[in-house]
Order: C-alpha cells, then sequence, then structure tokens
C-alpha cells in the first residue's frame, strides 16, 4: 500500500503588489459628488476634504455634519422632474470637472418605484448634466451581481461578459440600465473618461449594508444543497479602488473584488451561525410573502445569488487601475466577524 | 433742546417727511373734545412734579431751559431715561448672573479635577506600579494557600493534585458560562468536514482527506483498479487527460482522480471538467466543486491548464454514461473537438486514457426518459437492479477495473492557425478516439473474466 501524503491546504494566490501604472498629472480638481451619505460616499469625501488638494461640490438631500467650510453643499433632489436643470446649473456654476455618482441604495427597499426614479432616471439626469457642461471625469458606481448569478457562468467573469442579471428583478434591472447608460454615453463622448466601477460584497468594520444584516441575523437562510463560491472586499481596499479612480484617468468598466474566494457554507460555518436551508421549490414564494409582510430582509430575487455563483475576475483592475487589495475574503470576513463580536456585547456601536 | 441722539435727532421732537413737526393725534383729539380733561400737567407749575422727575434731579439731572418750561416735557423724558435704565439694569444684572454662574461652574470643575488628582485612582497612576500590585496580591494570596497546603500534604504529588482538584473545575465552571464557548463549540463542529480555505476553483483539500477513505475503499476492495502507464503523465506541467466516459455516474474520473493522487510520483491533483446540467441540482455542484471539478467552458479550461493542472476530460459527454448495456465499449463520437482546440491553444501535451470494467457498474437494460425528464434528470435508468431493490440499486456491481494510461500526444508540430482549421481539428479528434478504442480493446482481449479480471 503506497503512503498517503497529506497535502497542505491550497494558499490563496500570493500577496505581490503590481507596478502602477503611471501617474496623470497631480492637478487639483473641482469634484461634485451625489450619494454623499452612502458609506462610500461620506468617507470618500472626508478623505478628499482632508487631503484638502481637490475642490469639493456636495450634492445630496440633506446636508450632513462633516462638511467642512471649504466644502460647498447644494440640495438637488435626483427624483424631482428638474433635477437635470439643476444640476446643470450647479456644475456651470462651479466648473466642475470630475463628478462621482455614488446615489444609489444600499439595501433592498418596498418603494421599487422611487428606487427606479433614483438610480435609473436619476443617472439620466446626471449623464445629461454632464454632457451639456463638458465634464471631463465620470465615476459611477456599481455592483458584480449586473453579471447575474446563472449556473452556466465561468468561474471568472471578466468585464466583458454580458450582463444576465435577472431583468425582471427591479434592483438588478435598474443596476444594469445605469451601466448600459454609462456605456452607451462613453460611445457617444469618446474625449470624456468614463470610469464604472463595480465592486463585489463589501464588508468591513464600520459599513453596515444589506450583507451585514444578511450575516448578523441568528439563523441564516440558505438553499438546500447549494453553496456558490462568494469573494468579499474589505472596505479600507473598496475606497481605495475610488480614490485611485479619482487619481488616475482610466476609462472602462473594473471589477473591485478581494483576493480569494469561499463557499457560503463555509462563511456561515466560521461566523458560528446556524444556516436554515430551505427547499429551493418552496424559497422563492416562502421568501416573497415574507419580504411582502414587511418581515423578511429581502425579496427573492437576491436568492439566486445565494445559489448559483457570481465570482468576478480583479486582474483587470490590477493591471489599468493600479487597484490591489490587501485583505483577502477570509480576511476580510474575520475583521467583519471580530467587529460583530464586540458589537454583540456593546463594547462598540 | 433734548438730548441728541446718535443721528443728531431730538429724539423728544417728532418730524414729519418735510422737517416740520407734526401734532401728534392725541393733540388734535384733545382739540376736538376740549372737555375732555387732561392729564397732562396744564402748565409748569412748582407744585405740580411726579416722582420721575423728582428722581432725575434727585440724580443730578441739569435740564436745559427750554425743558424747565415745560414740566410735561421733563416728565416724559424722566420717564423714557427711567425706563432705559431699567432695562440697562435688567441687562447688567443679566450678565452678571451668567458670570457668577461660570464662575460656579469653573469652581466646581476645579474642584473635581483636583479630588480626582488627589485619590489614587487605578485609571491614573501608573500602570506598572498597580499590575505589580496587583500581581503581589495575588501571589500572596496564592502562597498563603499553598502554605496551608503544603504544611498540612508534605509530600510534592499530593500538593499538585490537590492544587489541579481545586482550579480546574472553577476554571470550567467559567468556561461554561460564557456564551462564546458555546459558540466556538459549534464552530468547531460544523467546521469538521470543511477546510477554512478554497483554491479558486472551490476545492477544498480537507473536505478531499476526508471522503478518501472511502473511495479508498472502492479503488482497492471493490472494483479492484489495475492500472498501468501513470507514469506517462509528466511530473509537472499542463496535461490534457482525454478518457473514454461510462457507468452513468462518474466514478470513472473519480478511480482515475484516485489512481494519479495515490501512485503518481508527484501526486498531481486531477481537476475534472463537468458538463453544466450537474449545476442545476442542488447538491451536486457542491459536490463536484468542493473535490476540485470545475465547470465545463472554455475560459475554465484555458485558466485552469494555464496555471499547469491536470485536466482531464471525458468528450463523450452524456453519451457515453447513458448508453445501452449491448453496446458496451463502442466509444461515441467526441464532441466538437473542443478538447483538441484547447490542447492547441494552451500547447497542452494529450494522454489518452483507457478505462475498462465501469460499464459494468450500472448496466443499463432500458430507459425510461419520461420520468427523468420530470425529475429533471437527462436519463432514468433501468438496471437489474435499480428500481426494483430501490436505494440498494444504487450499490454498483463489483467488476474488475483496468485502467491503461497511453503516451503523451503532442500538437505543437501544428501550426498556430490550425485552431481555425475545423478539418483538422476533427481529424486529430478521430484519431484519439480511435488509439482510446484500440487500448480499450487490447484491454478487453487481455481480461478473462468481468468481476475477477
Amino acid at each position: 500500500m503506497p503512503t498517503k501524503s497529506k497535502k497542505t491546504a491550497p494558499k490563496t494566490p500570493k500577496a505581490k503588489a503590481p507596478d502602477p501604472p503611471a501617474f496623470t498629472q497631480q492637478k487639483s480638481r473641482v469634484i461634485a459628488m451625489t450619494g454623499i451619505r452612502s458609506f462610500i460616499g461620506s468617507n470618500l469625501l472626508q478623505r478628499l476634504q482632508q487631503e484638502g488638494r481637490h475642490q469639493i461640490v456636495a450634492l445630496d438631500l440633506e446636508k450632513p455634519e462633516f462638511l467642512k467650510p471649504r466644502t460647498r453643499f447644494y440640495k438637488l433632489d435626483l427624483t424631482s422632474t428638474t433635477a437635470d436643470v439643476t444640476l446643470s446649473e450647479i456644475l456651470e456654476q462651479e466648473k466642475c470637472d470630475t463628478f462621482i455618482h455614488l446615489a444609489f441604495l444600499s439595501r433592498p427597499t418596498h418603494k421599487s418605484s422611487y428606487a427606479h426614479e433614483l438610480e435609473s432616471v436619476g443617472t439620466m439626469y446626471i449623464f445629461h448634466a454632464c454632457a451639456k457642461n463638458k465634464v471631463k471625469k465620470l465615476i459611477i458606481s456599481s455592483t458584480t451581481m449586473v453579471y447575474g448569478a446563472l449556473p452556466i457562468n465561468p468561474n471568472f467573469l471578466v468585464e466583458e461578459s454580458p450582463l444576465r442579471g435577472n431583468r425582471n428583478f427591479h434592483p438588478i434591472r435598474d443596476r444594469i440600465e445605469v451601466e448600459e447608460q454609462a456605456q452607451s454615453f462613453q460611445k457617444k463622448h469618446p474625449e470624456m473618461v468614463v470610469t464604472v466601477l463595480r465592486p463585489c460584497t463589501i464588508l468591513g468594520p464600520t459599513i453596515r449594508n444589506f450583507i451585514t444584516t444578511y450575516l448578523g441575523l441568528p439563523v441564516i437562510t440558505t438553499l438546500l444543497g447549494y453553496d456558490p463560491l462568494m469573494q468579499l472586499v474589505h472596505e479600507e481596499d473598496a475606497l481605495d479602488a475610488y480614490r485611485l479612480a479619482v487619481e488616475r484617468d482610466c476609462p472602462g468598466v473594473f471589477n473591485i473584488v478581494g483576493r480569494g474566494v469561499l463557499p457560503l457554507s463555509t462563511i456561515i460555518k466560521l461566523s458560528g451561525k446556524i444556516k436554515a436551508p430551505i427547499l429551493h421549490a418552496v424559497a422563492y414564494p416562502l421568501i416573497d410573502g415574507l419580504w411582502l409582510a414587511q418581515v423578511g430582509i429581502a425579496p427573492s430575487g437576491y436568492l439566486d445569488y445565494i445559489r448559483y455563483l457570481w465570482v468576478a475576475d480583479g486582474t483587470k483592475a490590477r493591471k489599468e487601475l493600479g487597484f490591489f487589495p490587501k485583505y483577502s475574503t477570509k480576511e476580510t470576513l474575520e475583521t467583519f466577524l471580530g467587529i460583530q463580536r464586540l458589537r454583540a456585547i456593546h463594547l462598540v456601536e | 433742546m433734548g438730548n441728541p441722539n446718535i443721528l443728531g435727532n431730538d429724539p423728544l421732537k417728532k418730524s414729519g417727511p418735510e422737517g416740520k413737526p407734526v401734532q401728534s393725534p392725541g393733540l388734535r383729539l384733545k382739540l376736538l373734545n376740549p372737555l375732555a380733561e387732561t392729564k397732562e400737567a396744564p402748565g409748569p407749575r412748582e407744585g405740580h412734579r411726579s416722582r420721575e422727575t423728582d428722581d432725575l434731579l434727585d440724580n443730578g439731572f441739569v435740564p436745559s431751559p427750554r425743558l424747565k418750561k415745560s414740566r410735561k416735557r421733563l416728565r416724559k423724558a424722566a420717564v423714557r431715561i427711567q425706563n432705559l435704565d431699567e432695562a440697562l439694569g435688567k441687562r447688567v444684572r443679566l450678565i452678571e448672573d451668567r458670570i457668577e454662574d461660570s464662575f460656579e461652574n469653573l469652581e466646581k470643575g476645579m474642584e473635581e479635577i483636583l479630588h480626582r488628582l488627589n485619590v489614587p485612582a487605578p485609571e491614573l497612576g501608573n500602570l506598572e506600579e498597580n499590575l505589580k500590585k496587583a500581581v503581589e496580591n495575588y501571589e500572596q494570596k496564592f502562597e498563603s494557600v499553598i502554605g496551608k497546603i503544603e504544611t498540612s500534604l508534605p509530600r510534592a504529588q499530593e500538593r499538585k493534585a490537590v492544587i489541579t482538584k481545586i482550579k480546574t473545575p472553577i476554571e470550567k465552571g467559567q468556561q461554561l458560562l460564557q456564551p462564546s464557548f458555546y459558540r466556538d463549540l459549534w464552530r468547531k463542529f460544523s467546521m469538521l468536514g470543511t477546510g477554512d480555505e478554497v483554491d479558486e476553483f472551490g476545492l477544498d483539500t480537507v473536505f478531499e482527506d476526508r471522503i478518501k477513505p472511502m473511495f479508498d475503499f472502492l479503488y482497492d476492495k471493490w472494483w479492484r483498479v489495475e492500472a498501468e502507464g501513470i507514469a506517462n503523465i509528466p511530473d509537472s506541467g499542463r496535461v490534457l487527460l482525454v478518457a473514454n466516459h461510462s457507468g452513468t455516474l462518474p466514478f470513472d474520473g473519480a478511480m482515475i482522480k484516485l489512481a494519479v493522487r495515490n501512485y503518481h510520483p508527484t501526486r498531481r491533483e486531477v481537476r475534472p471538467l463537468v458538463e453544466n446540467f450537474a449545476y442545476y441540482f442542488p447538491f451536486i455542484g457542491n459536490f463536484m466543486a468542493k473535490t476540485g471539478s470545475v465547470r465545463a467552458c472554455q475560459e475554465n479550461a484555458v485558466r485552469l491548464l494555464e496555471k499547469d493542472e491536470v485536466v482531464i476530460v471525458f468528450p463523450e459527454g452524456i453519451k457515453g454514461p447513458t448508453k445501452y448495456y449491448k453496446e458496451r465499449y463502442r466509444l461515441q463520437r467526441f464532441g466538437r473537438g473542443g478538447f483538441v482546440r484547447l490542447a492547441l491553444k494552451t500547447h497542452s501535451p494529450i494522454v489518452p486514457i483507457a478505462v475498462v470494467g465501469s460499464e459494468e457498474i450500472y448496466p443499463i437494460i432500458a430507459r425510461l426518459d419520461f420520468i427523468g425528464k420530470i425529475l429533471g434528470f437527462p436519463i432514468f435508468p433501468i438496471t437489474p437492479t435499480f428500481p426494483w431493490l430501490g436505494p440498494l440499486g444504487l450499490v454498483p456491481l463489483p467488476s474488475k477495473w483496468h485502467i491503461r494510461f497511453g503516451t503523451p500526444i503532442r500538437l505543437d508540430e501544428n501550426p498556430p492557425e490550425s485552431i481555425d482549421d475545423q478539418i483538422l481539428i476533427n481529424h486529430i479528434s478521430e484519431k484519439i478516439r480511435a488509439q482510446i478504442q484500440d487500448m480499450v480493446y487490447e484491454l478487453l482481449k487481455k481480461r478473462k473474466s468481468t468481476w475477477r479480471g
């Protein structure tokens, strides 16, 4: 009988930072930002303010407290019908040359028509205003969910893959429309730099989004027998990606993902929670019923994302944007679990 | 003339738009109604003095000659001044109160700070000293207990046993009271079968090692597999293995994987490519991914080969395992030559493999595909054991297996444009198929009995 050798566990790809692409001129820009009360918006704004190099124009419904006097604030309601006129005036007055659009919802909402107005139509207004005022650079926030979770997905979705997200499901359809608008805008205005960043699930110590709620449940719902691979990106790395997009002029679409993957069952087991597998045939109507009764945390369109594969490939971001994630998926998860434990004993809010 | 204010206007003189004095409506009313008694003083008389004018004059106010003439005007001035005085006084008192309050707060704050500095609180003060004191305290207490035990039990072993007897239940009890203990216990229990790291395609080595004993049993005892030519697989670098497929369930892939894992000099990990339909079902896709299989598509396969892995394909596809028993060992068409294109693109050698014995594990004598369509499976086979004996019918028959690994075929001499040459690709595909068929026939000739070899 031959000896049976024990293999060491396969390690995630070794962490080696690549050579970054050449820096574009480090000039000071006038940046207009929407969605400044979201996680990425507020943190990015505060960091840019601290840096002090760029002039920032903040656009949102309410003025937050962390704005410094140098940052100008304008009230802008993207769901109103004259939003593009208002925005165009603001851009002209402030002579903005960069626009960062982060006004997207981070959680599923019952108000689907409001969400459509904000995400899809609001983005259209922004493109109108930017085209009119010849804004030189646009950064749009998207998500890897637009690729869709299908059993026929390859193990690494590259940026050129077709967007096969479920168009009957409103949140994903709105995001796909945003992406399509961005593509057609770039085609019409090839001299503008349109960067679309697609981060996968963001986790970390301070972020609160839909996924932190899902992993914070005492009993986590999954589908019986399905265990897709998941990837996570740390919040610091996601912010770093946006900062790089602001500083470097890289047109195109980029997947922002962490290193390595983990199956969903391992994520649940490492967090010490109990799985509640539901048979897939009954899961969809059941989750929809719970959502309509305002008990569930999400509609059933998101169940596909814990059933099939939707792992994206981050090599293009590494090569062209110079984005290198410092945290692997497992390390991100461990940071998040640590903070959850501190929250459970009320040591951190 | 009255005291002029900053603007230079006489506040007591009401001037209209042209600078002329305007008669106040009160005066006009008085004129209209001469019988109404005016409360004003009729004229300057020594006897009529009001309180306000008294105050004013007592305070040293020197009225101008015009004011002296009209007591009424003087009284008005006095009233106004008194009002101003009251308001000023109120203001001053308010400010004084506030200053007093802030002083009080300051005093209180200072007292608190002094109080805190004086008291030897554990937060302030030297941490090191406090720690040392705490440790000394603990040691003293411990020593006193130990001292008592030492005096009562002079022998060291008894001493040690008693100390551990006292300490461990307390520690364990403390542990049991913490909820994190239960959570860690649940974590360890649920992570028994899985590793906490997977490679980028989902391969989980800890899971593989756990299920290896079952497959070892199948390899050594049930099917008594004899594999020859394993050294034909290069020790390192990318290889594409091509094998014939049979047996309803993909056990042949598992046995080839195990053969290479156990008997190859460098114990290489073989990654099979699995068709799409496995990923539509609940448990199969999950199991496949954990044991190293990858969904069959061009991108995945190219990526694997470029990482210098060993990839095995079964080009017969679903047609192989679903053929009838009477058609056994006749290789079906080898797809559309996708594996040849893959080998050409990635410059990997092809090793043909012939497996004999896997046709007999589930001999399909009939098929009821319509039942399979209802359940979602591509086939519903009828074997001598399957639907009749229920789940026992899923136990595979113990035939004896032979696996032969052929010599590697290198396609490097073909020019790079031949990727688009469909005729050449089909030709190579047919050649390989014929070679595997020959190997199968050779093994069949050598085989004397299906069950014993």
